[in-house]
């Protein structure tokens, strides 16, 4: 890894062109996603602290509204690592812009046990937790169409510009019924992880197209060395990543959207080619040996140690795996190469936690005001230079080298210009999104056939019934 | 005027409740109350978020559960948990108390390791266990490749087909103890001279052990099976930490389907139908235990 | 192997020389470490475990070497270990106390007064053992909320009370009931009241039971993780078992040995309590379920 030869010159020149390359990349990328500019490409003289370094190059605004007497607000969280970052950005606007303001943070040890804490709690009309965690998808929808959290339309109407700083592709997965309902922290991409050394010692090229990867696979398997090392047991969305990927090569995923919520059939010859790839993947041998029951860290260790030479995984694992490597490990990644002759190289993107706010809280107006700290300008450039994850909207050159000093990790920039033009990774309908997991694990162990797994799926569906709710 | 004998019989009863009071308020509020809201919750439809439980529907959910395979697999496998479970760990808590019996020298240390894994904190458990099944690296595959056994590694979590029998075996090492100490107690409380009488009347090892020392046991081995039956149906926090019931439903068992339906999918209604069978299923099963195997009358019942 | 069994139970401290016996004893002793083995290997395994790195385990070593004893002080400080101590043992001990007295009382009730209703009441209590505990959280939960008493300790002694009473009143109820009768009929000719025969005469005789009820509620209590998993999300207020959960999504996730580090310190009090006075455990447990 090397960190040493990152000077500050060359910081800013790797920012800098991060962030040129991302408006190129939204050209390139897929119209339905695109709205308007993208803000923040012109490099203008980078801000230099006393000693010299590099600083946050974005003005920290104040808030509309303050607090008027010391007031605690409370935010439900579940990713305990993101914690510390939360806890200094709180306190930086408290220090600089509302001494009365406090933030109080509970970090649940995961989604589910978060989950049944905020249901509970607003169930039972509490006016605590004032900020609460979501995630995309059939979390959103439920707290939304319950009326227990409030949406950003107001916020947005009164601050425009806040709104422009987020990717457009982010906010649309997070819109329910025509407005926002909670805006993300960060966001993230999935893409393979390889080991640069190994393909190099057996003379392996970045694969552009699924046959070539399969090439790869074939080389490898005959080497002993295991292809791609993918976590599929880690949790309920891993097992879908290979169907996702697929719609997104294929340009499906708008299908699958409208199949999520209710309005085409599951079982459509475009939806049952994914589970049918599903199936392919899992037989052709790729994968390293029982991937239902490898998690992450498993996975990671695996890919670590040289006995797989690519790791499917998110960006979020990208401390971990950087923290597992042995010196000297050269790490890069590739997106998914195309699943159709011609078509586009899928990247899965999502976003992370998101933030909404409580119906019933005591201080919305505040609790929207520290949403915006934690996810606005200022904020997002903060949040994701202590954690390494991709800021929810694109950030200037300058803040990306301000971040580089800290993160020293080259990979960085590259996942900032994937994010634009991911294929996103969310399914809104939890029967739906409970029954298309169930089916990829049965596929993935061969247990049942691709035209059953979508039939299931659909049968699913249509207990539901028509959604009441709408996505977008 | 109430009589003298009245009044003592008056006052016998209104001790007897004072004196269960306090159990039958704290049981009151923290179980029978749930169990009547679940059941109450069970006849709606509720989401867990509206403040108010939602449409009455009668048995709807019931007849949906019905029609689930899902639940039907989630039943199955929670009978089956048992069925396998109980047997083994009653069995082998047998076998080694009876090999314990005799064994002065060491016993008392034995006994002492084979009670560790009871008092080993459940999630210490699973986490350990997690690391013996995981495929590439862990214990047991590591140990099948040393000793020349490669082709038995399987993924033992994420293969439908030997995920629950790995948390049954989790299971019954965590529990065996349990049994061991409590039917080794037993066997120190049998009637030296009735075994004694046995044998001198020439009776072999296997006929003393199966015609008389089994069935002087057998109220004890009623209790240390009833245990580990109710133990079983309830089973949740080993199932849920290993494999959430997954993969493809293999370990989902009614505890794990019921917080499922909760939490993850918001039928509310159908978790606490889910929740209700399940009680229906233990108190039937414990009800009938006891009618079979208890012979004699607890003194004093009413 | 069942002969041998057999056999096993028959050789009662005779010097049996000979094949067969010794076959036997040998096999006896091989069943007997087998089951050893398997009982302590994986606790042998974590602490493996807890001196090793990643690299070392995923390399498939079952021994560490080099040994990272560093683990262990980066899992004490992490795991903030003597606030999950305290709050464990504060919960448990006050239920347990609590179970114990409640029972107490109920078992005298139940097992030594004919009232009227007395079988509806011990059907209750039969009810409660049989509860799968998962029920009662939703409903609890709305409750404690409502009552302001969420993230306190509170909120897990009075579920815990209740968890253990039903097995508590169980056990103490057979044990009343088969002392006899003479002692406490002549409290009664003596005038004293029921509270007074209670306290002072039966209760001192069923100590094996209390202590039986005692630690098993304890050790129940102790382990407990579902309710303390969604009653208390306050990092200083979490118990033992909720606390090491926290560590799989803390900074440690992933970090195996680290978090094998966290699980030995955890374990080892309890451990080093078990051995110590092992025999108590042992035979308090064992007293008063078998009075039944």
């Amino acid at each position: 890894m090397s960190q040493t030869g990152l000077s500050r010159r060359k910081l800013l020149e790797l920012g800098i062109l991060s962030a040129v390359a991302s408006p190129a990349a939204i050209r390139a990328g897929r119209a339905a996603a695109q709205t308007g500019g993208t803000g923040g490409v012109q490099p203008t003289a980078p801000t230099k602290g006393p000693a010299g370094e590099l600083k946050n190059p974005v003005e920290f605004k104040g808030p509309r509204t303050k607090a008027s007497a010391p007031t605690t607000i409370s935010f439900w969280q579940y990713v305990g690592f993101h914690v510390d970052v939360q806890k200094f950005i709180a306190e930086e606007y408290k220090k600089r812009h509302d001494p009365n303001l406090t933030l109080e943070i509970t970090a649940f040890p995961g989604l589910n046990e978060q989950r049944v804490g905020v249901k509970s709690a607003l169930a039972a009309q509490s006016s605590t937790p004032d900020i609460i965690a979501v995630e995309p998808g059939a979390y959103a929808v439920d707290v939304y169409t319950s009326g227990s959290v409030i949406d950003f339309t107001k916020v947005f109407a009164e601050d425009p510009e806040y709104k422009r700083g987020f990717w457009p592709n982010a906010l649309e997965l997070l819109t329910i019924n025509g407005a926002v309902v909670s805006v993300p922290a960060v966001t993230n991409t999935v893409i393979v992880y390889y080991n640069k050394g190994l393909f190099r010692q057996h003379g392996l090229e970045v694969p552009n197209t699924l046959d070539e990867l399969k090439k790869i696979g074939a080389t490898l398997n005959a080497k002993g060395i295991m292809p791609i090392a993918y976590p599929a047991g880690q949790d309920r969305n891993f097992p879908i990543f290979p169907y996702y990927t697929y719609l997104g090569g294929t340009r499906a995923d708008k299908l699958m959207r409208e199949a999520d919520l209710g309005l085409k059939p599951w079982t459509g010859p475009e939806l049952v080619a994914g589970a049918e790839f599903v199936e392919m993947l899992a037989k052709s041998g790729l994968y390293a040996k029982g991937p239902l029951g490898i998690k992450e860290p498993d996975a990671i260790q695996i890919f670590a140690t040289g006995k797989s030479a690519m790791f499917w995984g998110g960006q979020w694992m990208r401390r971990s795996i950087r923290a597992a490597l042995p010196p000297g490990f050269d790490l890069a990644i590739f997106p998914f190469p195309a699943v159709v002759p011609g078509g586009p190289k899928p990247v899965l993107s999502s976003v992370g936690i998101t933030l909404t706010v409580n119906a019933r809280s005591k201080h919305p107006d505040l609790a929207f005001e520290m949403i915006k700290a934690l996810t606005g300008a200022w904020g997002k450039i903060e949040y994701t230079r202590n954690l390494g994850l991709s800021p929810n909207g694109p950030i200037s050159g300058e803040a990306i080298a301000y971040q580089m000093q800290s993160l020293k990790d080259p990979l960085y920039p590259e996942f900032l210009k994937l994010q634009p033009t991911g294929t996103t990774r969310v399914i809104f309908t939890p029967a739906v999104e409970e029954a298309v997991t169930q089916g990829m694990q049965a596929l993935i162990i061969g247990q049942k056939t691709p035209k059953a797994v979508m039939e299931s799926v659909e049968a699913a569906s249509q207990k539901v019934g028509p959604r009441k709710f709408r996505a977008g | 005027m109430i009589s003298a004998a009245t009044r003592r019989r008056l006052r016998r009863h209104a001790a007897g409740y004072a004196f269960t009071g306090p159990a039958l308020l704290v049981l009151g509020a923290f179980l029978l109350y749930p169990i009547g809201y679940s059941l109450w919750l069970s006849l709606h439809e509720w989401d867990g978020y509206a403040p108010q439980w939602g449409p009455f529907v009668g048995l709807e959910n019931y007849r949906a559960l019905a029609a689930d395979e899902v639940f039907w697999r989630a039943a199955w496998n929670s009978i089956l948990f048992v069925v396998v479970r109980t047997p083994l760990e009653v069995s082998l808590g047998f076998l080694l108390a009876l090999l314990l019996n005799r064994k002065l020298a060491l016993r008392s240390l034995l006994r002492t390791f084979f009670f560790v894994p009871v008092v080993m904190s459940l999630i210490v458990v699973t986490i350990i266990f997690q690391r013996v099944f995981e495929p590439n690296a862990g214990l047991l595959n590591t140990f099948l490749r040393v000793v020349g056994l490669g082709d038995w590694t399987r993924p033992w979590l994420g293969d439908p087909a030997t995920a629950l029998p790995a948390v049954i075996a989790v299971s019954v090492w965590k529990n065996v103890g349990f049994s061991l100490v409590i039917l080794l107690a037993g066997l120190q409380g049998l009637p030296p001279d009735v075994l004694e009488a046995a044998r001198v009347d020439g009776a072999n090892a296997w006929q003393l052990t199966m015609r008389v020392i089994t069935p002087l046991m057998r109220p004890i081995l009623a209790l240390t099976a009833l245990l580990s039956i109710i133990g079983g149906l309830k089973v949740f926090d080993l199932v849920f930490i290993m494999t959430r019931g997954g993969p493809t439903y293999s370990t989902e068992v009614l505890a794990t389907m019921l917080y499922r339906e909760a939490f993850e999918l918001n039928h509310m209604g159908i978790a606490s139908a889910v929740a209700v069978i399940l009680v229906a299923l233990v108190l039937t099963i414990a009800r009938a235990q006891t009618l079979v195997l208890d012979d004699a009358p607890e003194a004093g019942r009413t | 192997m069942s002969t041998v069994v057999a056999r096993a139970a028959v050789a009662s401290g005779q010097r049996v020389t000979g094949p067969r016996a010794r076959a036997g004893r040998i096999a006896v002793w091989a069943v007997l470490l087998a089951a050893l083995a398997l009982s302590v290997a994986p606790g042998l395994y974590m602490i493996s475990l807890s001196f090793m790195d990643n690299p070392q385990l995923f390399a498939g070593r079952l021994v560490p070497w080099p040994p990272h004893a560093e683990n262990y002080p980066r899992a004490w400080v992490a795991s903030n270990i003597g606030r999950l101590y305290w709050n464990s043992i504060y919960v448990s001990t006050v239920s347990m106390a609590a179970t114990v007295a409640i029972s107490a009382l109920a078992g005298y009730g139940l097992g030594r007064i004919p009232f009227a209703g007395r079988g509806l009441v011990y059907g209750v209590v039969l009810v409660g053992l049989t509860i799968p505990l998962q029920i009662a959280l939703i409903p609890l939960f709305m409750n404690l909320r409502v009552l302001g008493l969420l993230n306190t300790r509170l909120a897990l002694i009075g579920p815990y009370t209740a968890f253990g009473l039903a097995f508590g009143t169980y056990v103490m109820k057979g044990f009343f009931q088969g002392l006899p009768r003479e002692l406490e009929e002549a409290a009664r000719l003596d005038g004293a009241s029921e509270l007074g025969i209670f306290a002072r005469v039966m209760l001192p005789l069923t100590r094996p039971a209390l202590a039986t009820v005692a630690i098993f509620v304890f050790l129940q209590n102790w382990n407990e993780f579902l309710f303390a998993l969604t009653f208390i999300t306050e990092g200083s207020m979490r118990t033992l078992p909720t606390g090491i959960y926290a560590l799989l999504s803390s900074e440690f996730y992933g970090n195996y040995p680290v978090l094998a580090a966290s699980l030995v310190l955890f374990s080892l009090p309890v451990l080093v309590l078990y051995f110590v006075f092992q025999r108590e455990f042992v035979e308090g447990l064992t007293a008063g379920a078998l009075k039944h």
